[in-house]
């Protein structure tokens, strides 16, 4: 479904010096499947989503979507940034329906969505809130609502969990697994999880079996790396 | 609110007290409760000049607003725009007002247009500045999701650009209508027989420092309304700026 081939991209710095973010990746993700980034900081997780999300073009090789090759943004996708980038004078139910406007989809006919997608991320009755009255972490999961609302067929996610914050521990690991049950049984690549920063210099890749049978068992930090990594040597902490 | 309201309060008795001990001429600088009785005394002529000078306020204002506005967005948007109007701007933000004022008169004759237009050009320039460094200052991960899904720049200017500048559009307003004020009073001290500039100038040349100085009561007072119903303004139309703002307030407080 998502076909990466010999994908490289180089930026060119404010000074003229090239920077190689991605070089030569080469991956096949399949339909349902789960697939994590797992790198350092700094070795081109962000960069490899945005080449797959249309966002940034490819310096080198191609990036073809159900055959079709990416060129520019194109709406059957989700995005989740590794920070929030919720607009402040949205309400949280705004903030999810911000996908369908921007979309020129009807509102009205996905509030029952929005709000059902707001009840799974553990978010029930802060619909009238503003972004600056929650944590980090709920506002996290408010751009994973956004980035579901429209029904995608692909999931990207940068780091999703990166914010997840504060919240005493079993209320933080059932958000998470809310949050994430959200997202399972799409077919996405998502990027980076907490702890990702232990792996090895080169951008990391694994393509691995769907999750979703996890989800309800695991708690959410470790279900992927279990999952799909267990190939590699990540510790399910 | 309080502490600035007593400390201006005793000034004011103090500089009354001054001025009984050491007898001051009141020609040369009135005592306090002169102001207030001679404000009291003229208070229809006073009102009369003052609405004078706040309509060539309001007017250099709006028009700053109708001018400014698209300007930045035009600067944001188009480089070129920018690298030919940008220069522009600062040189005629360098010549200084009151010197362009007579020439302005001579243009547009002594009446209220000429006052407007000066109010205009002192007050556009921080709205341009404040308005364009708003639009340029959109998280690029915003323009990002924007883009994501393929939006057109208006809908994207609409929803989300102009949006997220609003306070610094605003901040831009607020500078303006106190500079809006001045560029009217600038302009009838040059060559005016009404408004509260106009009042000031003649009161003074015949020694009545007592109305001149209550015109200039008038004027502060004006200023002060004007830039509280722009922050007003600001409430009401993005309460989420004031409300997370007075929220980080707390946060240093505590
Ligand atoms: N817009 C850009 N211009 C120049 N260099 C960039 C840009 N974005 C990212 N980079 C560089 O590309 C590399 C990969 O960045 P990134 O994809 O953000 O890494 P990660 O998400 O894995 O932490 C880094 O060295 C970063 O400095
Ligand atoms: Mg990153």
């Amino acid at each position: 479904m998502i076909e990466l081939a010999a994908v490289s991209k180089t930026y060119r710095s404010r000074h003229g010096e090239a920077v190689r973010a991605v070089e030569d990746v080469t991956l096949d993700v399949k339909e349902k499947e789960f697939v994590s980034l797992v790198g350092p900081s700094g070795c081109g997780k962000s960069t490899l989503l945005k080449l797959v999300s249309g966002l940034t073009p490819v310096t080198r090789g191609a990036i073809r979507i159900r055959g079709q090759e990416v060129r520019e943004p194109f709406p059957d996708v989700g995005f989740v940034f590794q920070s929030a980038v919720l607009l402040p004078w949205r309400t949280v139910v705004d903030n999810v329906l911000f996908s369908i406007e921007m979309l020129g989809g009807s509102r009205h006919e996905h509030r029952d969505r929005a709000q059902a997608l707001i009840e799974l991320a553990g978010l029930a009755g802060f619909e009238r809130k503003y972004p600056w009255e929650l944590s980090g972490g709920m506002q996290q999961r408010v751009a994973i609502c956004r980035a579901l609302v429209h029904d995608p067929s692909i999931l990207l996610m940068d780091e999703p969990f990166g914010a997840l914050d504060g919240a005493p521990r079993p209320a933080g690991a059932r958000a998470r697994r809310r949050a994430a049950t959200a997202a399972h049984g799409r077919h996405g690549v998502h990027a980076g999880l907490q702890g990702a920063e232990r792996r090895g210099p080169e951008p990391h890749l694994h393509a691995g079996e769907p999750c979703a049978p996890q989800l309800r068992t695991g708690s959410a930090p470790c279900w992927c790396r279990r999952a799909c990594c267990s190939a590699c040597s990540c510790s399910g902490s | 609110m309080l502490v600035p309201t007593g400390v201006l309060l005793g000034v004011l008795v103090l500089w009354e007290l001054i001025w009984r001990v050491f007898s001051v001429p009141q020609f040369v600088v009135p005592l306090p409760s002169g102001i207030l009785v001679e404000t009291w005394q003229w208070r229809g002529y006073l009102l009369w000049h003052g609405w004078v000078t706040l309509y060539e306020t309001l007017g250099g204002f709006a028009l700053s607003i109708a001018v400014g506005t698209p300007l930045a967005v035009m600067i944001v948007y188009s480089p070129t725009l920018r690298r030919a109007v940008y220069p522009l701007l600062v040189v005629t933000q360098s010549v200084p007002k009151v010197a362009i004022a007579p020439v302005l008169l001579l243009l547009l004759g002594a009446g209220q247009t000429s006052k407007i237009v000066v109010a205009f050009l002192v007050a556009f320039f921080p709205i341009v500045v404040d308005t364009a460094t708003g639009l340029a200052a959109t998280p690029p991960e915003l323009l990002d999701l924007s883009r994501s899904y393929r939006a057109s720049a208006f809908k994207t200017f609409m929803k989300v650009r102009f949006p997220m500048a609003l306070p610094f559009f605003f901040s831009g307003l607020k500078v303006a209508v106190t500079l809006s004020v001045i560029g009217a009073v600038v302009g009838e001290f040059v060559g005016s027989d009404q408004g509260l500039g106009y009042v000031i100038v003649s009161a003074t040349s015949y020694w009545k420092s007592n109305l001149a100085f209550a015109a200039m009561l008038l004027l502060a007072v004006m200023a002060i309304g004007l830039f509280a119903l722009v922050e007003l303004a600001e409430r009401l139309v993005c309460p989420w700026f004031a409300f997370s703002r007075e929220r980080a307030d707390e946060g240093v407080r505590l």
